[in-house]
């Protein structure tokens, strides 16, 4: 129990670490360029004194350690500033528009889930179609997001009507396109690294036994060869949770999905970097989190791992 | 003894490290069915769509930027191989000139990954165990957290660097990936017996990082750096769909797929053709990563 109190204790502050690490750099990263957003907003034709006034309002003439002490204590409250058009809060936008990109990213993981398991189980239960497991794992090679691109606009060609619409005002159980979508790279990553553990476990005496016993196909699979496979599976998830998260993004502009894809399209539109800032933090802390709470699952759930450590 | 120490010229260097009819020929030679058909897949993709790009054979031939009004819409065929688009201007000089730039960016953003990734991966995993070595990988750590494409997107959002300056940012914090791979290949490859016989008849240990340990380690960080290419190719589309990719009249891959989107009722091979060389481009980048993972001597793969 001690063990386990301080590795998780060690795990939360590298976390924690990482999680400063990463305000700083979405902090600093806008305080790198030259780029001034006051003249930026305004445009070339602005007088210096309208642009040192707005400067002003928007807080950008204080010191650079107090704008960012600043920023780390409206962080500590979920604060993450006001955007630079509409002087709206940045947290409240985002948590709008969070929870649509987290529902079709979630249902594109379940979907991957439980496609990645239909095919493994047809393939186990039907010699004849093994090749579909192989085919789908080498959809691997097409990135996340380029997958989702191209399955947009694949889509697009085949029904123009469903995709690449401009009305935006759908309903939100009418997101089963872009989920399906979403979900081609995450079944062929879940898909290959489940191919690679079947294949191993079906050489393990354990399966040969079993399979000489006369047991059902339906039963060799889910005991004898998923259930080994059960951490890697659930860990290739959870590590590609992030990408999928951005793969959401990119989806959402294709089919004007009001997410924080759409919402980061507006800030970059606006050069609004409040907003760019606050959708990088938000990135890189639901990563960390997702990263901490895959390694915690997967050290309680592999035995190997845990002893590995506590040895240490 | 330093006098009785091998010489530096007697000693074999990183290809003899891996056996002694270890040399690429072989490799290739004994490459299985499959690797064979990536190989042949990267290198027709390289001779299709790079070659005439690189050696600028488009140019000569093909005008990107020659409207002609009076053409527009044309349908592939004849003439117009992939068709024309709005303005009469051919889709395969506008591909292959956008093939050019996207690559020259993409280019820029893999040698500065691995350049980056050799060094402070090589380093991390000499000074393995040391405070240095943490810090690194705190560094990687943080760096993975934070996906090229945000980084990208905020890059051209606030700087507006042009595709090459915002691809050279980037290579500047793709580094992680083949930084990590170097640093784990350093890591075992020091404490491998032809390692310990030479440091113990007497090599220095810029000899033993020169020769032996950096020749051997890039190769798994080059494999992931070409397995990078088409994350990369999917940031440039990504930069043209939110505007922040080259502008008209500069063809580049997802600038031509984001144009043809616009016409996709009317004019279809607009949105085919660039989805196709992207595909290909992206594919052929693919195989040839593959390839040279399983070509190259390492012991890490990505």
């Amino acid at each position: 129990m001690l063990a386990w109190l301080k590795r998780t204790t060690a795990d939360l502050l590298y976390a924690g670490s990482l999680i400063v690490g990463i305000v700083a750099i979405a902090f600093f990263f806008f305080q790198a360029f030259p780029t001034d957003p006051a003249r930026l907003a305004l445009g070339p034709g602005a007088g210096a004194e309208t642009v040192e006034r707005l400067r002003d309002g928007w807080g950008l003439n204080r010191p650079l350690g107090e704008r960012f002490i600043s920023y780390i204590g409206g962080l500590a409250r979920l604060d993450l500033g006001t955007t630079y058009r509409d002087n709206r809060s940045v947290s409240l936008q985002i948590g709008e528009k969070f929870a649509v990109t987290a529902s079709i990213g979630l249902r594109a993981s379940l979907l991957a889930l439980a496609a990645s398991y239909l095919i493994h189980l047809l393939a186990f239960c039907v010699p004849r179609l093994r090749f579909l497991a192989g085919g789908v794992a080498t959809m691997v090679a097409i990135p996340s997001f380029l997958a989702a691109i191209l399955g947009g606009i694949l889509v697009s060609i085949l029904a123009p009507g469903i995709a690449l619409s401009r009305t935006g005002d759908r309903v939100w159980n009418d997101y089963w396109l872009p989920v399906c979508i979403l979900a081609i790279y995450p079944v062929a990553l879940l898909t290959r690294v489940l191919v690679r553990k079947i294949d191993d476990g079906r050489r393990t005496l354990y399966f040969q036994a079993q399979a000489a016993a006369g047991f059902s196909n339906f039963h060799l699979f889910n005991r004898c060869l998923l259930r080994p496979a059960l951490v890697s599976w659930l860990a290739a998830l959870f590590n590609h949770l992030s990408l999928l998260f951005l793969a959401t993004m990119i989806v959402e502009i294709i089919f004007t999905i009001p997410g924080v894809g759409q919402l980061l399209a507006l800030a970059v539109q606006r050069s609004d970097f409040p907003l760019i800032q606050g959708i990088l933090v938000l990135n890189g802390v639901f990563f960390i989190v997702l990263h901490f709470l895959s390694e915690q699952v997967y050290k309680s759930l592999n035995p190997a791992v845990r002893a590995g450590r506590s040895s240490r | 003894m330093k006098s009785e120490a091998m010489s530096a010229s007697s000693i074999p260097t990183a290809a003899a490290a891996v056996g002694p009819n270890d040399s690429a020929v072989m490799r290739l030679t004994r490459l299985s069915p499959m690797a064979k058909l990536l190989l042949s897949l990267g290198a027709l993709v390289l001779t299709l769509v790079l070659l005439p790009t690189i050696l600028g054979i488009w140019s000569k031939a093909l005008d990107p930027y020659t409207m002609s009004l009076d053409h527009a819409f044309s349908r592939p065929g004849g003439r117009h191989l992939l068709g024309t688009d709005s303005f009469g201007r051919n889709v395969v000089a506008r591909l292959l000139a956008a093939a050019a730039l996207t690559l020259q960016a993409v280019t820029v953003a893999v040698i500065t990954s691995l350049w980056l990734g050799v060094v402070i991966g090589g380093l991390a995993g000499w000074f393995y165990g040391s405070v240095l070595d943490r810090c690194i990988g705190w560094v990687i750590s943080l760096i993975y957290t934070v996906p090229f494409y945000l980084i990208a997107v905020a890059v051209a959002a606030i700087a507006r660097p042009g595709l090459v300056g915002a691809f050279f940012i980037l290579g500047l914090l793709a580094w992680a990936a083949p930084a990590r791979l170097v640093r784990a290949e350093m890591i075992q490859l020091r404490h491998t017996q032809y390692v310990i016989a030479l440091r113990a008849a007497g090599q220095p240990n810029s000899f033993l990082v020169r020769r032996i340990l950096l020749p051997m380690a890039i190769a798994p960080a080059a494999v992931a750096v070409t397995l990078f290419v088409p994350e990369f190719i999917g940031v440039e589309i990504g930069l043209s769909f939110f505007g922040l990719g080259p502008q008209p009249p500069t063809p580049s891959l997802g600038r031509e797929l984001y144009y043809g989107l616009s016409f996709i009722g009317s004019a279809p091979w607009l949105v085919w053709a660039p989805a196709i060389t992207i595909l290909m481009v992206v594919l052929g980048f693919f195989a040839l990563g593959r390839f040279l993972g399983k070509a190259l001597p390492s012991r890490v793969q990505p």
